[in-house]
């Protein structure tokens, strides 16, 4: 939803944030199509609720089969609002101390509890 | 072709989550964990796995339309992320050591308290018009404001409790992790009835928190092996155009008798939920 004139009720930061935030929505979704078109049109059968390991999704991201279109699109999903968390961390950057160490707080939580739990 | 039949059943489910969820402003996963586990058969830490990513995208579609409009207090949006991100972390690991039927149990208590919230909804509208004294003097760092088309004025707020809203965020971020919901059915009345912030302005910095929230758990569950990607994808589109949908019909939550419905849905979900936590389905 791209935002029109007459809506514009949102500072600048708000605005590039919501444009990461739909167009993260958008390209993942777009994948997620091609995934499963391509599923439909080859061959290859799957497990209805097969899970992958993250091995497993990263050779199939880098293989591009169907599995790997679709991993790739939820790798992107994921990543969209941590995107938001680093533009939020930058843009505030010696304006705003709370929303400049907030943000860094916040992934850092993100990223020890991948870590950790590998 | 029963693989193809279930994800069609997923597909047209997801939808409909995703017009009830922008109807009801949640973001659905109180209601796709329980189809997907009763209604297909898919374990409850798969299917919690498969709601934290398709609530990515309800709440980043609605978070994105919110900010457009202004209704997101960003800096307490970001200052809470670091309680629910806390809470969404331990829950998720949690989930490793539990069993799949005391996760239903948890699931089921859940719902039945979404039944109440839902039927009893408390909701107080807060705001210091632009004539108020104590409008010109914000007391807190949160404080927020934002432009109400329907009053046709500013509606300038104070924050307050924080320490308490930090609390109900770690719960809520702790029930995301651990059953693959997103929680604002805890934030946003702790942010509307605690902590003084409008309910539009409630709703959509809880919109805004979820993503992030969901995505702390999300990468938990990655690392345990347990996102199914064809399963989640079909449901993330689902929910995407339920969602699209749902805004398009614009139907409001109106009058208590539908909210009654919902109430009355959530509670027989849970019962079904407690009957199969017990094996007896």
């Amino acid at each position: 939803m791209p935002p029109s004139p007459d809506e514009q009720k949102s500072s600048p930061v708000e605005n590039a944030l919501q444009m990461v935030l739909y167009g993260g929505v958008i390209i993942s979704i777009a994948l997620f199509l091609i995934g499963l078109l391509s599923f439909a049109v080859s061959s290859q059968t799957f497990v209805l609720s097969q899970t992958e390991t993250l091995d497993e999704i990263l050779h199939s991201i880098a293989s591009l089969s169907p599995m790997g279109i679709i991993s790739l699109g939820i790798l992107i999903l994921i990543a969209t609002p941590i995107v938001r968390i680093l533009m939020t961390a930058v843009y505030f950057a010696n304006r705003d101390r709370l929303l400049t160490v907030v943000p860094v707080i916040v992934l850092s939580l993100i990223v020890a509890g991948f870590v950790l739990s590998m | 072709m029963v693989v193809v039949e279930t994800l069609l059943i997923l597909l047209v489910a997801s939808v409909f989550i995703g017009i009830i969820g922008s109807m009801l402003g949640i973001g659905g996963g109180i209601f796709l964990v329980p189809i997907m586990t009763l209604g297909l058969g898919i374990d409850i830490k798969v299917a919690a796995a498969t709601s934290l990513v398709a609530i990515i995208v309800t709440s980043s579609t609605s978070a994105s339309k919110f900010l457009r409009q202004g209704f997101v207090n960003v800096r307490l949006g970001m200052f809470l992320e670091m309680f629910t991100v806390s809470g969404a972390i331990i829950g998720a690991v949690l989930v490793t050591y539990l069993t799949p039927q005391s996760i239903e149990v948890v699931f089921g208590f859940v719902l039945i308290y979404t039944a109440f919230y839902m039927w009893l909804r408390k909701e107080v509208e807060h705001g210091l018009s632009e004539g108020d004294p104590s409008a010109a003097s914000p007391a807190s760092r949160f404080d927020g404001s934002f432009h109400d088309d329907h009053a046709g004025k500013t509606c300038r707020y104070a924050v307050k409790n924080i320490p308490r809203g930090g609390a109900a965020s770690f719960v809520a971020g702790n029930l995301s992790g651990l059953i693959g919901v997103g929680g604002g059915i805890v934030k946003v009345p702790a942010m509307n009835l605690w902590m003084g912030v409008p309910i539009k302005a409630a709703t959509a910095t809880s919109n805004f928190m979820i993503g992030v929230t969901a995505v702390a758990s999300a990468l938990v569950y990655l690392s345990n092996g347990l996102i199914a990607p064809v399963v989640t994808s079909v449901a993330a589109i689902g929910i995407f155009a339920g969602a699209i949908l749902g805004s398009r019909i614009m139907v409001k939550m109106a009058g208590g008798t539908l909210r009654a419905v919902f109430a009355l849905v959530l509670v027989v979900i849970a019962v079904l939920m407690f009957v199969r936590a017990g094996g007896l389905m």
